[in-house]
């Protein structure tokens, strides 16, 4: 929570729960959506790749920030439920012959009912068994990924574009737009799901589960409420990226995906809307400057090749993700927030 | 039917040395309640720098052993110091996320250590056959099990009986009281870290002998964890038990592989842990948690 500006008198909960607090707030966010959608007309293709990319990961983190920030479970799957969503998406508009919406949303339950197999037992009991047993499912699903005969094994499935209502999202300028507009109405969602009775709930089994479960909350219930949301979310995030790429194979959904998913909350800073989209947008766009140590670190390992880079840049996020939780565990968003008084309450210090 | 008793009891041997880098994990996790996945970290530092400094530099087989233990053992304690005593007291989250970062930051600099290839352990224990019967094992199989075993018994011996193992036994019944106790908490939390790292590291080194040094060797620890969470967390006789089970296990899926084509070796250890925390969430030998209002 960061001051708001002076002046700004909040006397009533509606004010308070309001997504805008502030007419500049509201302002800037008309601004910034006006800036995204019109980006295609100005921007080059490297650049609105890059920008769906994040799109598409800041759905699936905005879902783990769901069962991991707001409920307090920890989930190391992700990656598998994205994959899972994505061959879903495929396999029903291909062989079932759904068109892509459909398609879309039936992929996204079904990666939610997946994911409610691998969590039923570990949500009725405290503590990191959710890790646990998504772990298990990051594996299992990876492994059914590669071995059944519908999913291709190693070949993958290439993914014909996605038509909505007979337009066809062919082109990068399209699939940008398209990418986008779901990640907003995702991300709103995502909003009003936290200023909801279950947004409340969750964040009071994170809290303290006793006393959540003593006010009458059912806590097992709303453990598995979030996290079949996550999934959900997973799932709408993997039917995009099959879509914005055309290609699926299972290299592109592994543990070490999972893991950084979760790095990118925490460095981002959990709990918030916001904060997943700073960290996938830090760690996107670390990733693309990673590219350009290659060649040094190709120059100090020359025995290495290839795998050089790939153990680089591990270590490279392992230090970060370490450093944002031994420095600022807060995340971005917190320094966000403090920035955010500072320039609001100027000459004075609150 | 020659073949199912060599599946098995080839099982079992492998089980030993996984109950042995089991034991690290329940140690940490009953003295610190810190899920451990750095145990595969141990376990090829243990392995690489057995091979650098046996293989490479040319010591001798006994110093540079030893020596590697105690660069296990120092990897643990810097382990514990510098990154796990700085969150105490935070949430769960931030305790396993440090310690996957950790193995992360080990696995990468093990990959360019050894130049991301397959390295052939210096030392080998015995290259010949036991033949018992018509079962045909490898002599060096059975020898490490024996080692990892006596190992594990001496561990258990130290936990029940020496002054530092009835301090972790308290530590890992009430923090407050042991520290009441005059017993100081972190230090047994250095001492767990050092145990860990020396059983991961133990293992490693018998695994490197059997299977040589190669990247993948850290994912012994993820299938530790799962022997772990089998038997329960904070048990010690469900490690060292569940070890040899999910050895077993793993090698009979190649009946599996029959009928899924191929790879059920990987899953199998999984697919149990599903199926055990569906049934018995704390795990076969575990203690369940009892809340009070």
């Amino acid at each position: 929570m960061s001051w708001l500006p002076c002046g700004t008198y909040i006397v009533r909960y509606t004010q308070d729960m309001a997504i805008f607090r502030t007419r500049p707030q509201k302002i800037a966010l008309i601004l910034f959506l006006i800036f995204l959608f019109t980006l295609p007309l100005y921007s080059s293709r490297y650049i609105m790749t890059l920008i769906s990319m994040i799109a598409i990961t800041v759905i699936t983190v905005e879902g783990l920030c769901i069962v991991t920030g707001h409920a307090g479970q920890i989930s190391l799957g992700q990656a598998a439920f994205v994959g899972a969503g994505a061959y879903l998406c495929t396999i029903f508009i291909q062989k079932l012959g759904l068109s892509f919406l459909p398609a879309m949303v039936c992929a996204a339950i079904a990666t939610g009912v997946i994911g409610l197999i691998f969590g039923l037992s570990a949500l009725r009991v405290k503590g990191f068994y959710l890790a646990m047993s998504t772990l298990a499912a990051q594996l299992i699903l990876g492994w059914i990924f590669l071995h059944l005969h519908i999913t291709g094994g190693t070949h993958g499935l290439f993914v014909e574009p996605a038509r909505i209502f007979g337009f066809e999202f062919s082109s990068i300028q399209s699939r940008y737009v398209m990418v986008i507009g779901i990640t907003c109405i995702m991300i709103y969602f995502a909003k009003n799901l936290m200023r909801s009775r279950l947004g409340r709930a969750l964040v009071a089994v994170r809290d303290n589960d006793l006393a959540a479960h003593v006010m009458g909350i059912n806590v097992s219930y709303y453990k598995l409420v979030a996290f079949f949301i996550s999934t959900f979310y997973a799932g709408i995030a993997g039917s995009l990226w099959a879509h914005f790429i055309g290609f699926i194979n299972p290299d592109q959904f592994n543990l070490y995906d999972s893991i950084l998913y979760l790095g990118m909350l925490i460095i981002g800073g959990m709990g918030s809307i916001v904060g997943p989209i700073f960290g996938v947008t830090f760690m996107k766009v670390l990733e693309e400057i990673s590219i350009y140590i290659t060649p040094i670190v190709d120059t100090i390992f020359p025995a290495v090749g290839a795998q050089a880079f790939a153990a680089a840049s591990m270590a490279l996020y392992a230090s970060i993700i370490v450093a944002f939780l031994l420095l600022e565990p807060r995340g971005v968003n917190h320094l966000w927030n403090v920035l955010k008084s500072r320039y609001r309450l100027y000459p004075f210090s609150y | 039917m020659e073949r199912l008793i060599a599946v098995v009891i080839s099982g079992i041997l492998l089980g030993g040395i996984y109950s042995l880098i089991a034991l690290g994990i329940v140690v940490v996790y009953k003295s610190s309640k810190i899920v451990s996945f750095t145990q595969g970290a141990f376990v090829i530092a243990g392995a690489i720098m057995g091979w650098a400094l046996v293989g490479v530099a040319g010591l001798p087989v006994w110093l540079g052993l030893l020596l590697s233990l105690a660069g296990c053992g120092l990897i643990g304690l810097a382990v514990d110091r510098f990154a796990l005593r700085p969150i105490i007291g935070q949430p769960i989250m931030a305790s396993i996320l440090i310690t996957i970062a950790l193995s992360w930051l080990f696995d990468s600099m093990a990959i360019l250590s050894i130049s991301g290839r397959q390295r052939a352990f210096p030392v080998q224990i015995a290259a010949d056959n036991i033949e018992w019967g018509l079962v045909l094992l490898p002599k060096a199989q059975l020898l490490c099990f024996i080692i990892a075993v006596i190992l594990s018994a001496l561990f258990v011996l130290f936990y029940r009986y020496h002054k530092v193992g009835l301090a972790m036994r308290g530590t890992s019944e009430d923090h407050e009281v042991i520290q009441n106790l005059g017993i100081k908490v972190t230090s047994i939390f250095s001492y767990s870290w050092l145990i860990a790292a020396l059983s991961g590291g133990i293992g490693g080194i018998l695994l490197a002998s059997m299977i040589n040094v190669s990247p993948g060797l850290s994912g012994v620890g993820l299938i530790a964890l799962v022997v772990v969470l089998v038997g329960g967390m904070d048990s010690i006789p469900g490690a060292l038990v569940m070890g040899p089970a999910i050895g077993i296990l793993e090698n009979l899926s190649i009946y599996l592989d029959l009928y899924v084509g191929g790879g059920s070796r990987e899953v199998i250890p999984y697919v149990i842990l599903v199926v055990v925390l569906l049934i018995k969430p704390y795990g076969l030998f575990g203690l369940e948690r009892i809340e009070r209002i």
